[in-house]
């Protein structure tokens, strides 16, 4: 059997649980090369899969220098001047912090292309195409999905208010469109009157008269039209885009959506979160709960079948993250996630998710 | 605090929410919510009307309505009127509830409110009728002879109700509930105001005394503790407000209030050694929910 290579954090969560499946599977030693050995010494990869492998990508974790050095490489592709460092938690880097990541893909992607006998678990480019959750949700929209509407880009509060008015809506999710979790996500709501709303786990301080974003694990409410604005203006600063708001369905006095992992392309964990809270995607007080309890087979089914349509989108990918809302109109595809496989104690079929994925690689490598 | 979940009990019954195309439990105790989500097609009334068709009719005791289409930019007054024109199928109506909406459906200062003129009119037996939100409430002023409980919640009452109110008669009045709020958010009138409009309001028989959630919640508990009435009721419920020392050493000084068996104080700014004395000298006082001043600033507990 082939070992396994980690690009990653070896004291990651996701890591270690990765590591312990391929020990349960008989599978060598996993090993883990750094992201910020690699960022530094490309060679410290190129050795690592000198030789037949399995080859994860993880994501690099919360490593300040990782993050910057993406960004300053990103800024200076983009002809902008070198980013500021950001403090731990600041929402930041947005376009020059995607740009650096797709400048590594790319060269992960060369050194892929000249190792054949190494077998990527997910694909940089599809990595690359989720971690733009716009382009993924333009993707999965071509490729027949169905999806919150999208009202595309948005660089501004004002921008915003216009696209509202013009779509006659009085509700919409603000997304950053970089980046892989809840981060940067605003619920936006208003009265024709002028009342507004955000909703979001992005805080804003001001610090020394500039205004800056923080996101943390609890969700801040916003009233003031100014400080909306201000909130709503640095996402969009970075990157963001306006989606239609989609009314989940009831479980009790609660409303759920699922998160369903695509395992090799068919659909394996899932689970359902329930929350009498949804304002937000956040889930931050959410309470896991088995699907089948909350959908009939028939809808199970069409979750399913949703899940591996747009699991072939990405067919470069092994394991993908969903984001599913059930809904009487079909089932909604919320995001994928490049890195959706960290469900920590969730079983499907008898075994957890690395451990799904190290034994489908096993089988796959016959 | 903001109004995060939906009602669980009214009218003594279980309120479960009504989902098209499922089967209503015809239970007396059991009450069903009526209640669009923000991107459903149909109106209020189309949910009513299926509601209703599914429902013994001549039976139904009580109805939650929850969020109507766009609560935040039209009023329920479709809904109200249908109910209107269906009063003679609805002969046992005797309580209702219109706007059960949590702050994520929309905000309490964001609900727009209806006309409740045709449908007081209409159901002279109604005994509960419980509002919330104040915005563009139209309350007219008139005789009901039937109603026992009246509850209005809102982020600030306005005076234009409170007038409406200090000129109608409700002689079964058993239950009165006035959400006064802040300035803020609507409440535009001043004690002498809701003073009128309680002693205009109160019947021998009332029992229940609430004014909540107000900004003038001091100067409220100061002029209720100098009411001998008060003696007879048996719930007296000053609860969500901005009670702080003022009101509490008044409340304390009162004879009349150490006699009423429930002193609902929660949500309150009152300090500890006060909360002792109130304790050891009403005996029905409830103090939880205490607060902090944010600088010298106290806040309502709903408010927006």
């Amino acid at each position: 059997m082939l070992p396994w290579v980690v690009l990653g954090v070896a004291v990651s969560k996701r890591t270690r649980e990765l590591r312990a499946s391929c020990e349960h599977w008989g599978f060598p030693a996993a090993r883990v090369v750094e992201w910020s050995d690699w960022l530094r010494r490309p060679e410290t990869l190129e050795d690592a899969l000198a030789a037949p492998c399995v080859f994860k990508l993880e994501p690099p974790g919360d490593d300040p220098w990782v993050h910057h050095h993406l960004m300053a490489l990103g800024a200076a592709r983009l002809g902008k001047p070198a980013p500021a460092v950001l403090q731990h938690g600041e929402l930041g880097g947005g376009r020059s912090w995607f740009e650096g990541f797709r400048i590594v893909m790319q060269r992960l992607n060369s050194l892929l292309a000249c190792r054949p006998e190494v077998l990527a678990v997910n694909a940089p480019a599809d990595i690359m195409a989720m971690t733009d959750k716009l382009d993924c949700q333009r993707r999965l929209q071509a490729r027949g999905l169905t999806i919150p509407h999208l009202f595309g880009p948005v660089s501004s509060h004002e921008e915003l208010l216009g696209m509202m008015d013009h779509h006659g809506l009085d509700r919409a999710f603000v997304k950053a469109r970089f980046g892989s979790s809840a981060a940067g996500v605003v619920a936006f709501r208003r009265t024709r009157r002028g009342q507004q709303q955000a909703t979001t786990t992005a805080h804003l301080v001001e610090v020394a008269g500039q205004s800056r974003l923080f996101n943390v694990k609890r969700v801040s409410r916003y009233e003031r039209p100014a400080e909306i604005a201000k909130v709503v203006d640095l996402i969009a600063e970075q990157g963001s885009y306006v989606e239609a708001w989609l009314s989940k369905p009831r479980a009790g006095h609660g409303h759920f959506d699922l998160r369903v992992l695509a395992i090799q392309g068919r659909a394996a964990h899932r689970v359902a979160r329930v929350s009498e809270h949804t304002m937000t995607n956040l889930h931050l007080d959410a309470r896991r709960v088995e699907p089948a309890h909350l959908l009939s087979e028939v809808d199970l089914q069409q979750v399913e079948a949703a899940v591996a349509q747009a699991a072939a989108a990405f067919a470069g990918s092994s394991v993908i993250g969903f984001a599913v809302v059930p809904h009487r109109l079909g089932p909604h595809v919320l995001e994928a996630n490049a890195f959706g496989d960290l469900l920590p104690g969730l079983q499907w079929q008898g075994q957890d998710a690395h451990a799904a994925l190290v034994s489908a690689q096993a089988a796959s490598q016959g | 605090m903001t109004i995060s979940d939906h009602t669980q009990r009214f009218d003594g019954k279980e309120v479960r929410t009504f989902v098209r195309g499922e089967p209503v439990d015809p239970s007396a105790d059991v009450v069903y919510r009526l209640s669009l989500e923000y991107d459903d097609d149909l109106t209020m009334v189309q949910l009513l009307d299926e509601f209703l068709g599914q429902v013994d009719k001549s039976a139904l005791q009580a109805l939650v309505i929850g969020a109507w289409e766009e609560p935040q930019e039209t009023g329920p007054d479709a809904a109200l009127d249908a109910l209107a024109d269906r009063a003679a199928e609805l002969p046992n109506l005797k309580a209702l509830f219109v706007g059960d909406i949590t702050f994520e459906e929309c905000e309490i200062s964001w609900i727009i409110q209806g006309n409740y003129e045709r449908l007081l009119k209409a159901f002279p037996r109604l005994e509960c009728l419980r509002v919330r939100g104040s915005t563009s409430l139209s309350w007219p002023a008139q005789k009901h002879q039937g109603l026992k409980q009246l509850v209005l919640e809102s982020g600030g009452i306005p005076s234009t109700v409170l007038q409406a109110l200090a000129t109608s008669a409700y002689p079964a009045l058993e239950h009165m509930e006035l959400w006064i709020g802040t300035s803020d958010y609507g409440f535009d009138a001043d004690l002498p105001q809701v003073q009128a409009t309680v002693e205009h309001l109160r019947t021998p028989g009332l029992r229940y005394l609430g004014l909540r959630d107000a900004e003038i919640a001091d100067e409220l508990a100061q002029w209720i503790a100098g009411q001998p009435w008060t003696e007879s009721l048996s719930v007296l419920d000053l609860s969500l407000g901005t009670l702080g020392e003022d009101g509490a050493k008044a409340l304390l000084a009162s004879p009349h209030i150490r006699k009423i068996p429930r002193v609902d104080l929660s949500h309150h700014y009152i300090p500890p050694a006060l909360q002792a004395e109130l304790s050891a000298t009403v005996p029905g006082v409830v103090l939880q929910d205490p607060q902090e001043e944010d600088g010298d600033h106290r806040y309502v507990a709903v408010g927006e």
